[in-house]
């Protein structure tokens, strides 16, 4: 499911950005770090939709960087469990189906279809794996309604 | 960084994380609406000064415009905004904490309807297992058949 969350963010910038262009610089820095990542517990951040705070930079003793807090709001794409989605099939193996919702991979055990890649399937969220820069999904078929 | 911190989140029984309280659930064809505007300012940004400013998409991006442009179910802003109105009537912008009380649909159960589209109540009851305690047959009928009118009724 896609959702319109509130997000905060940390722009680490070095002193040669320091200068007329500098809230653009740290716009343009958030896009380009947020954007496309996948960030713990909220899954694949799509894209920024607002910017609606840049806060005071402080700079970090001894180094010269500053830090910019940002506050923004982003689609962001989150898989829950249990939840049932539709997929494009992109891979057909021996072991299995691997089907892309958006950002993020799915498998799908031994299956008994005649499918082929780019083929749509309606797909049951049976269990997520989460770790730093990813999620990973198995699906099942086995309910009704489901496959197509 | 398995599959233990996932205790808490159901989708069939609607638990999300904390972090969702305040999280806007979006129909797919909304989602395709925002990202082909944010792709427009893109191409005219990058085209007007051609210095380091360049935002790129990213392959998330555009694996996401892929999906949507795939199964968006409602193709005009009518459309979406008559969907919207029937699924999130009165809608106030406070999250998922709380279920809407002039439908009675969470937002998460809203927003699964519109983006499945289901033909038939036992479908849909199947697909969103918690709907089975709010609807019964006749009135969840109603709801997705409003929805295939909708449907249809676009050029």
């Amino acid at each position: 499911m896609f959702f319109h969350v509130s997000l905060d963010h940390e722009i680490l910038l070095h002193p040669r950005y320091f200068g007329p262009q500098l809230i653009k610089t740290v716009r343009r820095m958030l896009f380009n770090e947020v954007e496309g990542k996948c960030i713990g517990r909220y899954g694949y951040v799509i894209a920024v939709t607002s910017i609606d705070n840049i806060g005071v930079g402080r700079i970090q003793p001894g180094r010269g960087y500053v830090i910019f807090p940002v506050k923004y709001h982003a689609i962001v794409f989150r898989p829950f469990k249990h939840e049932v989605v539709e997929a494009i099939i992109t891979q057909v193996t021996r072991m299995g189906i691997f089907c892309k919702i958006g950002p993020l991979t799915c498998f799908i055990s031994r299956h008994d279809l005649m499918i082929q890649p780019e083929d749509s399937i309606r797909v049951k969220i049976a269990g997520l794996q989460v770790d730093a820069k990813e999620f990973f999904a198995v699906g099942t078929l086995m309910d009704d309604y489901l496959v197509s | 960084m398995s599959l233990a911190n996932q205790d808490d989140e159901d989708a069939a029984q609607l638990k999300f994380p904390k972090e969702f309280d305040k999280a806007e659930p979006m129909m797919i064809s909304e989602v395709l609406l925002m990202l082909e505007q944010r792709r427009q300012q893109n191409s005219n940004a990058n085209g007007l000064d051609d210095d380091d400013d360049e935002i790129t998409s990213s392959e998330a991006f555009n694996d996401t415009v892929a999906y949507c442009e795939r199964f968006s179910k409602f193709k005009t802003k009518e459309a979406i905004g008559a969907v919207r109105n029937l699924l999130f009537p009165k809608d106030q912008p406070n999250g998922m904490g709380s279920t809407n009380p002039s439908s009675g649909l969470h937002k998460f159960e809203a927003a699964l309807l519109a983006n499945l589209c289901p033909q038939q109540a036992v479908e849909a009851k199947t697909l969103i297992p918690s709907l089975d305690s709010k609807l019964d047959d006749d009135e969840c009928q109603k709801i997705v058949d409003e929805i295939q009118t909708y449907r249809s009724f676009q050029c």
